[in-house]
């Protein structure tokens, strides 16, 4: 079933700031907030939790370590040992350069699809802009509708539109987003 | 035997043995059963052969099923399994004993045959490269007449009626031929000078008819004799380059090391060597004196005065000594004294009263019949100058009527050429016998194509009664026939040579022994040894000198003025010296793409020769290498690129004949600069030395093609050098077990073998013979003047020639270098795909196949042994010498791979050779023996200077040798542990 | 990153004065800065846009077939030989792995410092690194003996098998190297790109162009919550790229490091090859920065400021490529090896391709000596010679490493000299062909600046600036509260 929004727009980074904040402070949740740059206080107003795609990071680079010494290993010691320069199968020295590549590499990878998995981001998706310009220069506070929290605080849709006005909202409407 | 038994079954060559019988039948039986007709089916069958072999890179077992042109197989001819005879080399008139591979009907190498009394299995560079020209596409495919085709019967029909018709105008009937060593074919020529019209006149073109004018006046008897370098303790060389090319070089280098192994140092002889330009034999010298040429007599004559006054003879001419060399003179002179009797004087020098001097010094010092062989004397070099100028004024006059080339080629190496080709115009019938269309043959009649003498029956006696055979190893290609089967047909005698041969020996040497009752069996037995030695039948002869040494001596004092640097006269005058060059020799061979590509071992010149001139004369002239120059004697001029030498004397120019052929083939032709017609004749001998000569500059330049650029050593301890004092006594002499290779790393499992080689600097001559001996036996390409100019000349081993000491006092050394086959190789680590490793029995091997080329390997090696194949240089048109034509492919050794473009590749130790020796010793049930293998370079070196083995087996030859003191390394100190070692040089000097 | 918080009362008196320097000229608005950059991309190229175009286009083609050339008659055409094995090819691979190293140096390390002068030049520099290293694999890739074959370079698994490569060898850690450093900038390149990928569709009129940059930017929606996760993986990536940048030319020193040549075998050359990279990097980031921002003007965001940061780290970088070389020279003194000791004093000072190694020390240890003085820092036209000159230097630093080592090693007897032929020359023009016909399409068809980075620079500075005059109001209503308390 279709989502209804409550959008606000904003012109200035700082007027969403507070806007995000007030309707926090009013016990509203906010659904989200669409900005054409990263905006580093609204992490805390807007009590993300803490990212755990790092944890992602190690995964990657740590894979790409055992692949790599485990890869060479195999290669040069069990199933091929040759004698190269009256070396021994098993130079560990010399396998490092690589497994220190691919520990980026895959590490570097792995990340990235992690990050494109858990914002859901593919290649051909269709964007659904809650408002026009969000990618050039328009700030956006977007509200569930019916916000349940509204309801039991009694809030009525106007209240909500005033507060957003009164935050220097330059334009509020309410959006469907397709299912 | 061992020596030869690299490919498998020991004696291989016994083979040969049941071959000879079948040849006793048919000669031509040895490729196919099929008769002679059907050679030219089998030839093409061959060539279906070596194309594959060229694409498909060898396998050979996989190709050489199909390549057996045999319908009904023989039990002799088992595919992949080369055959081996023994024959007999007509590359020089040196005619040393060979053994030939073929493989598959053909043959691909040539090796020296160990049997042999004079030559001990040596061979030399032109001996090795001879195979080469068996394959070469510039040989006629049949008789020509007036540059027709035409048959051998129209061909014989008309000679037949030009002789006869020469007889009925009583004019006369000439063959011109080089040296015969052939005794068969002496007898052939002998029959011929039964008519009172014919006349036999032999021709060198590098002649010693000097040589022989003084022991006529010395000796009665014109000859050349027999020295015998081992017998001597003190060796004097004036312009003489026995090492090299001076009459029968692989015999003297062989007897020469034998006097130079510093092991019996009691035994070490001296060597001082007097000659104007650097030859191998002053390079490997203990004292090199530079003399300009016209001083060399005078210096023949200061060392007899100083011998003389010691025997007390008084009215000794008197005149000053050559400055400035007094001091020298005098300690040469002593030296001379304390070893009479075994000491050695020869000389080069083309000048009857230089060579009395030299006969009467040795027979003073009493050296005839203990280093000096009268009644066993040299049957080489038999050529009279004074005849062959007779010979050119006759044929002017139209006084001759026939006139039959034999194996001379006098348009292109007589001095006066023009002139013989007018007399030639006007000679109602002249024949060649030559293989091409050359300078003269283009010019005579008929051209009757003799066979290779790989193709051909024959015997050869070099030393008076020291005899070989030469064997065909394969049957005749083409549509030739022997030269000595053509005269006894124009005889009017039938039957083949062979046949005439057999019976030759029958009524000879047969005779002449006594350990062998059945004819078959003596000839077999002598076939398969190759060589025999009979008792000389020259006795009786008196080796009493009675020369007119006074009257000689006299002649050169007054023709040489006492020189002064100060007087002017010398100052723009220069000297000139013409020499054989070690590769080309007297310039027959100059369509062999392998001899052209042979640096120099001196200069390390290919594709070209230069004037060498000293460092000082450059520099006053203000000349670089490839200026050219026009050099003016009297009667003629020349125009060339100088070559700055050191250790060329001041005044001198060399130049290295053999090159500037006009016609020879696409290889040779227009290569380099003809210097014969310097080569005048003075008062009735052959001089190759002029004085007066005029230097002009052109302000032209040629790029030479040199394989090194760079000849000081640079004071690194890359060749090592010791006096005799430096040696300890053998006995005392601390035999140390190689190097105590400290390592970071964990000894790697290792197997049976550790292939190795010790390579003695000191016996090395510098002669190049394993050069060529590794190109035959490994493939290795050809690449042509432009490839060389730029580096990438692809020889597996190469000699690096370094210079060290003042001018004056100039130290040569050279060093063959290959792949050092190192314990701990730099190429390997940094191959990115494994293509170069190491094998368990110590081998660094290239593996062709995986090589991408990315030529890293190449940059790590310290030792630059590494050759890259920049281009396709097999069965590309753009490189066409020896793997482009079908003919030349099947010079190719089915046992190695021809390499590819994009390819590194480098020495290989022969891994051919000791897979078979491995096969070889397994099918034996026992273990490979030292000796069993003989890598290429190491079979072919006169001096065994090489010594192949296994390092595991501490009594092998090289383990013992790696114990030896004068054992090292080059770059030890890069901690290669290479498995090839050097033995330091050692020098004599005359102080001792 | 670009975050200053908003300090809490008791803050105020150590609050921050001083405005940042401003890295954007002018005040311009959001709106602005979109429209500046991506103009270039909607109108027509101009002139000489066109003639550069050409030009490098031409150079391509000829590299182009001149590698066909190669590709069948074999690498013999080139001049090297059988002492001398690389030259041209393996010089022209190390020049440009150097250049590639400035992108990611500047996205990345500048990124971990929070040097905010780089948001105006990282797309820019990625992009630059992006092609430079294409250009470097292609000179390994053609320089093998049998190129069709190259591929053997990599562990793929085999019919022939077993059949590996061998780990011990640096070639082979260079192509992890460079594989690895080209795809991870690649990567870092784009997911930079995404919003502003957005943007371009967002403004897209054209149906097709909208079509495909919504292809491209993956449904970007400008949502917080992917902003802030994005901005994590940012870092991370930063931080994983970092130590890359730094081994990849390490690595690729190791080539000579390891092997056994005097003149190659040194164990400083890990950081003296990665000072030289950064060095050339910047470099050529400077060359085409100044050519970029004088044709589309784009002075505002690129600004003096910019290039003269850039002049200083030429400065550092150059001195500490200076120092390398001296050390060189000492350690070949010192350890009184001859070799070594021919290899340096004989062969490069007096040697017969001296001139190459004067060249050298003029472009590389002179020339970044002038970034002392700030009138040249200051001047454009300077500031250009002297980034090219860099380039220069560098190139020929790498041949003095290769040849002068290479053509007379330990025997003398196989000293030889390359002599380059036309191909070996030809190929290079190619492959500066190759970069600057990708860089042109690039200023075209893409943003050339990091939208959205600048836009978050500048719209920080505004919530300075406004912290700034509310803080002088606030200071004064103390000052009064203060004063009414002593009146009272």
């Amino acid at each position: 079933m279709p989502r209804r929004f409550l959008v606000a727009c904003f012109q200035e980074e700082e007027s969403l700031l507070n806007a995000v904040r007030t309707v926090r402070g009013k016990g509203l949740k906010v659904y989200d907030v669409f900005a054409p740059y990263p905006i580093h206080e609204l992490g805390v107003a807007m009590g993300i939790r803490k990212s755990r795609l790092p944890l992602a990071a190690l995964f990657g680079t740590l894979s790409g370590l055992l692949v790599a010494i485990g890869f060479q290993f195999y290669a040069n010691v069990l199933d091929w040992p040759m004698n190269v320069g009256g070396k021994p199968d098993n130079s560990t020295l010399a396998f490092i350069p690589i497994a220190f590549e691919l520990t980026i590499l895959f590490g570097g990878l792995i990340t990235v699809a992690a990050l494109l998995v858990r914002t859901r981001l593919f290649p051909g998706k269709h964007e659904h802009l809650l408002a026009d310009g969000i990618t050039d220069d328009v700030f956006a506070l977007a509200l569930r509708q019916p916000d349940r929290r509204a309801v039991a605080s009694a809030l009525r849709q106007s209240d909500v539109w005033k507060i957003l006005e009164a935050c220097g909202a330059k334009d509020i409407y309410e959006r469907e987003s397709p299912p | 035997m061992k020596d030869h038994t690299q490919c498998g079954e020991t004696p291989t060559y016994g083979k040969s043995l049941e071959a000879s019988r079948d040849l006793s039948a048919d000669p031509f039986v040895i490729l196919s059963n099929q008769p002679a007709e059907a050679t030219r089916r089998d030839f093409l069958s061959l060539m279906g052969f070596t194309l594959a072999a060229a694409s498909l890179t060898g396998c050979s077992r996989g190709l050489a099923q199909k390549a057996i042109p045999l319908a009904a197989s023989s039990d002799r001819l088992i595919p992949g399994v080369p055959n081996w005879y023994a024959t007999t080399c007509a590359g020089c008139s040196a005619g040393c004993s060979l053994l030939v591979k073929t493989c598959d009907g053909r043959p691909v190498k040539i090796e020296g045959n160990a049997d042999s009394p004079l030559f001990g299995g040596g061979t030399c560079a032109v001996g090795q490269a001879t195979v080469l020209s068996l394959y070469d596409d510039e040989r006629l495919r049949g008789p020509l007449w007036q540059g027709s085709d035409t048959t051998w019967e129209e061909i014989d029909r008309r000679v037949m009626d030009g002789l006869s018709a020469a007889r009925a105008k009583r004019q006369k009937i000439v063959l011109l031929s080089g040296t015969l060593v052939s005794p068969s074919m002496r007898n052939i020529v002998g029959q011929w000078a039964r008519h009172p019209d014919f006349r036999h006149i032999v021709y060198d073109p590098i002649s010693m008819s000097a040589l022989r004018n003084a022991h006529l006046k010395s000796f009665g008897r014109a000859l050349v004799p027999h020295y015998r370098f081992d017998h001597a303790r003190l060796i004097i060389g004036l312009e003489a380059d026995f090492l090299g090319t001076w009459l029968s070089p692989v015999d003297f280098a062989r007897q020469y090391a034998i006097t130079r192994n510093p092991e019996n140092a009691s035994y070490l002889s001296h060597h001082i060597q007097f000659e104007s330009g650097l030859s191998i034999t002053g390079a490997n010298a203990d004292l090199r004196i530079p003399v300009v040429p016209s001083m060399l007599g005078s210096v023949a004559v200061a060392l007899l005065r100083r011998v003389a006054a010691r025997i007390g003879m008084r009215d000794f001419p008197p005149g000053p000594d050559p400055l400035p060399h007094e001091m020298a003179l005098d300690a040469v002179g002593d030296k001379l004294w304390k070893h009479r009797g075994e000491s050695l004087v020869v000389s080069g020098v083309q000048d009857v009263s230089v060579q009395v001097v030299i006969a009467a010094l040795n027979a003073f010092l009493g050296n005839i019949g203990k280093t000096i062989n009268l009644s066993r004397p040299s049957l080489q070099r038999m050529g009279d100058d004074r005849e062959m100028e007779q010979l050119v004024g006759d044929m002017n006059r139209g006084e001759i009527g026939a006139l039959i080339l034999c194996g001379v080629n006098p348009a292109y190496d007589y001095a006066e050429a023009d002139r013989f080709l007018e007399g030639l115009e006007k000679v109602p019938l002249s024949v060649s016998f030559s293989d091409r269309r050359d300078e003269t043959s283009s010019h005579v009649h008929a051209i009757c194509p003799d066979h290779h003498f790989l193709e051909a029956w024959g015997d050869a006696e070099p030393v008076d009664s020291c005899f070989s055979l030469a064997q065909p190893t394969i049957s005749p290609m083409f549509e030739t026939r022997a030269a000595q089967e053509n005269l006894l047909r124009w005889l009017g005698q039938s039957g083949n040579y062979y046949t005439y041969l057999r019976e030759f020996w029958r009524n000879n040497m047969f005779l002449r022994q006594s350990a062998i009752q059945n004819f078959d069996d003596y000839w077999d037995q002598t076939l398969r040894t190759g060589v025999t030695e009979l008792p000389s039948q020259m006795s009786g002869h008196s080796t009493e000198f009675h020369g007119p040494w006074r009257e000689a001596a006299q002649t050169i004092i007054e023709s040489s003025a006492p020189l002064t640097p100060s007087s002017n006269e010398i100052n723009d005058r220069y000297e000139l010296h013409l020499y054989e060059s070690v590769g080309l020799r007297d310039g027959r061979h100059a369509n062999n793409p392998w001899l052209q590509e042979l640096p120099d071992p001196i200069t390390r010149l290919t594709w070209g020769n230069a004037a060498a001139i000293s460092p000082g004369l450059a520099k006053k002239l203000d000349l670089q290498s490839g200026d050219i120059v026009v050099l003016k004697t009297e009667h003629a001029k020349l125009e060339i690129p100088v070559f700055i030498q050191p250790g060329q004397e001041a005044r001198t120019l060399s130049i290295p004949l053999g090159y500037g052929r006009k016609q020879v083939g696409t290889a040779g032709t227009k290569v380099g600069v003809n210097a014969y017609p310097l080569a005048r004749i003075v008062d009735g001998v052959r001089r190759y030395s002029a004085k007066n000569v005029a230097i002009e500059k052109t302000g032209k330049h040629e790029a030479l093609a040199a394989t090194q650029s760079h000849f000081s050593i640079e004071g690194r301890p890359i060749v090592r050098e010791m006096t005799v004092a430096q040696l300890v006594p053998t006995a005392a002499a601390a035999e140390t077990q190689g190097e105590a290779a400290s390592s970071l790393w964990p000894a790697r499992p290792e197997g049976d073998h550790s292939w190795g080689m010790v390579i003695d600097l000191n016996s090395c001559t510098g002669c190049s013979a394993c050069v060529i001996a590794c190109q035959a036996e490994n493939n290795v390409p050809v690449v042509g003047k432009r490839e060389v100019i730029r580096n990438r000349e692809m020889h597996w081993i190469r000699i690096d020639r370094y210079y060290s000491g003042s001018e004056e006092n100039l130290r040569s050394v050279q060093q063959p270098m290959m792949c050092q086959h190192c314990g701990r190789a730099p190429c390997e680590t940094v191959c990115p795909v494994l293509a170069t490793t190491h094998s368990s029995d110590g081998l660094n091997q290239q593996v062709y196949n995986r090589c991408v080329g990315t030529r890293y390997c190449l940059n790590n090696c310290p030792y630059k042994v590494r050759r890259f194949n920049w281009h396709e240089y097999s069965q590309n048109p753009e490189y066409d010498y020896t793997m482009e034509s079908p003919m030349g492919r099947m010079v190719l050794n089915p046992e190695v791979t021809v390499r590819s473009r994009g390819v590194m590749e480098k020495c290989s130790m022969c891994v051919q050779r000791i897979q078979s020796a491995k096969t070889a010793a397994l099918q034996a049930q026992r273990s490979v023996r030292d000796g069993d293998i003989q890598t290429a370079c190491q079979q072919a070196c006169p001096t065994q200077a090489i010594v192949f083995g296994d390092l595991k087996d501490l009594n092998s030859r090289a383990s013992r040798l790696r114990r030896n003191q004068r054992y090292y390394h080059v770059l030890e100190g890069l901690g290669t542990l290479p498995n090839v070692g050097y033995l330091a040089k050692v020098r004599n000097p005359l102080t001792t | 990153m670009t975050g200053v918080s908003i300090p809490s009362k008791s803050q105020f008196h150590q609050a921050p004065m001083l405005p940042p320097p401003k890295w954007v000229e002018g005040d311009p608005s959001l709106q602005e800065i979109t429209d500046d950059v991506l103009r270039p991309m909607e109108g027509l190229p101009g002139r000489a846009w066109w003639i550069c175009f050409a030009l490098s286009a031409a150079a391509l083609t000829m590299g182009l077939s001149m590698i066909g050339y190669l590709f069948s008659k074999g690498i013999g055409i080139w001049g090297e030989n059988n002492s001398v094995g690389w030259a041209f090819d393996i010089t022209n691979f190390v020049f440009w792995v150097g250049i590639g190293h400035a992108g990611t140096l500047i996205s990345a390390i500048l990124l971990l410092f929070q040097q905010k002068w780089r948001t105006s030049i990282n797309r820019s520099a990625e992009a630059m690194t992006i092609f430079a290293v294409m250009c470097a694999g292609l000179f390994p890739a053609i320089h093998v003996g049998r190129p069709w074959l190259a591929f053997w370079l990599f562990p793929y698994p085999n019919q022939r098998g077993p059949l590996w490569v061998n780990f011990r060898s640096p070639l082979v850690w260079d192509v992890f190297a460079v594989s690895t450093y080209f795809t991870i900038s690649l990567v870092f390149w784009y997911l930079g790109m995404i919003p502003d990928l957005a943007t371009i569709r967002d403004r897209a009129t054209n149906g097709i162009k909208k079509l495909i940059f919504r292809w491209v930017s993956l449904g970007w929606d400008g949502s917080h919550r992917t902003w802030s996760r994005y901005e994590v993986v940012s870092l991370l990536l930063a931080g994983l790229a970092t130590p890359l940048v730094v081994s990849v030319h390490s690595v690729v020193s190791m080539d000579f490091a390891t092997a056994v040549l005097p003149g190659w075998h040194s164990t400083i050359f890990p950081p003296y090859f990665v000072a030289g990279a950064i060095y050339s990097g910047f470099g050529m980031v400077m060359t085409l920065l100044i050519i970029t921002r004088n044709t589309m003007n784009l002075e505002r965001y690129i600004t003096m400021r910019h290039l003269e940061a850039m002049s200083k780290v030429l400065l550092l970088t150059g001195s500490i490529v200076a120092y390398a070389y001296l050390t060189e020279f000492f350690s070949a003194w010192y350890n009184g090896n001859i070799y070594e000791r021919y290899t340096f004093f004989s062969n490069r000072l007096a040697g017969p391709y001296a001139w190459c190694f004067g060249i050298m020390v003029l472009c590389n240890v002179l020339t970044p000596q002038m970034f002392w003085f700030h009138r040249i820092r200051g001047s454009i036209p300077a500031l250009f010679v002297a980034s090219i000159l860099v380039n220069i230097g560098m190139w020929f630093e790498r041949f003095v490493i290769i040849v002068l080592s290479l053509h007379r090693t330990f025997l003398p007897a196989e000293w030889g000299m390359f002599i380059p032929t036309i191909y070996d020359v030809g190929i290079l023009i190619g492959s500066f062909g190759l970069f600057f016909t990708c860089f042109l399409i690039f200023i075209r068809v893409l943003p050339m600046i990091a939208i959205w980075e600048v836009k978050g620079l500048v719209g920080e500075l505004r919530v300075h600036d406004r912290l700034v005059s509310n803080l002088r109001t606030l200071r004064a209503d103390q000052e009064d509260g203060t004063q009414e308390a002593a009146c009272a």
